[in-house]
């Protein structure tokens, strides 16, 4: 009780966005040159596979502190129990905007299920992840990205979180969005449809959300200096998700 | 360098101080080893950074001595390897 009560808010005890600023100031001199991310409870932090501390994956938040600094217990979910089941096919069909199954029982036998993506579900857990990004990584962000595109693009970015693009190389449209994965548009005089959703997080991001260990402005300018200065790794590297399906973001 | 807590961090150095020159050098070939995207402009355009020669510092971003663009003449900024999404 007598060392709880000595832990100070905001140096002791500090939040998931703080946590983040230090550990990047930290390591920054220990050659952590992207930081470390920050694992969110209740969330699975997927990291790229040859990133040094790819063991952050695995760490799980067991308690937590309250704005009055009383000790919080996280409880965790229990791992699922294993099951006779097992997937062996999946697509997803436009139709019926949901993931098709099939599920191989104990002794083989064929079964269909179903596995729907919600999009509030994913607004709702990137807002949770939301807190492990300081705001002044933020800013300091949004004034890189100033620099990089024309005012009057910053300004339709500022007001409504994305702005155009179009690739010298390709002549595709790409709309660049905050928090959100990067749709490319074929368009001309005749024709104006989507291709897809370009997903990329360097380094890291947050299962079933939109957000990566970085934040949003930063993938924004990620996004935008691969799309100029490599194009095709741009598209390798990147997920392509069908514009209709929530991971898209549309 | 984009960076998870700090929005990106800046790596300055002076030409006419080997010791920063070096700590540059350094820093630019470790972040190429492990997969770092890194990216000049040049001009108008952008272009990604195919090798660094560490003693000539200079950026190599294709295939002729034309291609080729100083450390100390350019801004650049590194991009983490990618975990698709």
């Amino acid at each position: 009780m007598g060392e709880e009560s000595e832990r100070k808010i905001g140096k002791d005890l500090v939040t998931l966005a703080q946590a983040s600023r230090h550990l990047a100031e930290a390591y920054w001199a220990r050659e952590g040159w992207s930081g470390v991310p920050v694992p969110a409870p209740g969330l699975d932090l997927v990291l790229e596979p040859r990133y040094r501390f790819k063991g952050l994956e695995d760490f799980r938040w067991n308690e937590c502190y309250d704005e009055d600094g009383t000790r919080q217990v996280i409880e965790e979910e229990p791992p699922p129990a294993p099951s006779e089941f097992r997937i062996v096919n999946s697509w997803w069909s436009d139709r019926l905007q949901m993931t098709i199954r099939v599920i191989h029982d104990a002794r083989g036998h064929a079964h269909v299920g179903v596995r729907f993506e919600d999009r509030l579900s994913f607004t709702i857990r990137t807002l949770e992840a939301a807190a492990v990004w300081p705001i002044e990584a933020e800013e300091k962000a949004q004034k890189k990205l100033a620099s990089l595109i024309p005012a009057d693009l910053f300004e339709v970015y500022m007001l409504t979180g994305h702005f155009p693009e179009i690739s010298k190389r390709s002549q595709l449209t790409y709309l660049f969005r905050r928090g959100r994965p990067t749709i490319v548009l074929r368009q001309n005089d005749e024709v104006s449809y989507p291709l897809c959703a370009l997903c990329l997080h360097p380094i890291g991001y947050y299962g079933d959300t939109w957000a990566g260990v970085m934040c949003p402005t930063d993938e924004v300018i990620a996004h935008l200096l691969m799309m100029r200065g490599s194009e095709e790794k741009y598209w390798a590297n990147a997920n392509q998700h069908p514009i209709d399906r929530p991971a898209a973001g549309v | 360098m984009l960076n998870t807590g700090y929005g990106d961090f800046e790596l300055r150095f002076d030409p006419d101080k080997p010791d920063e020159v070096q700590k540059a050098k350094e820093t630019i070939t470790d972040m190429l080893k492990r997969g770092y995207a890194i990216f000049i402009r040049q001009g108008n355009e952008t272009f990604r950074v195919r090798k660094f020669d560490a003693n000539r510092n200079v950026y190599i971003i294709g295939s002729t001595p034309a291609e080729e663009v100083p450390i100390a003449e350019t801004k650049a900024t590194a991009v983490g390897r990618s975990a698709g999404g």
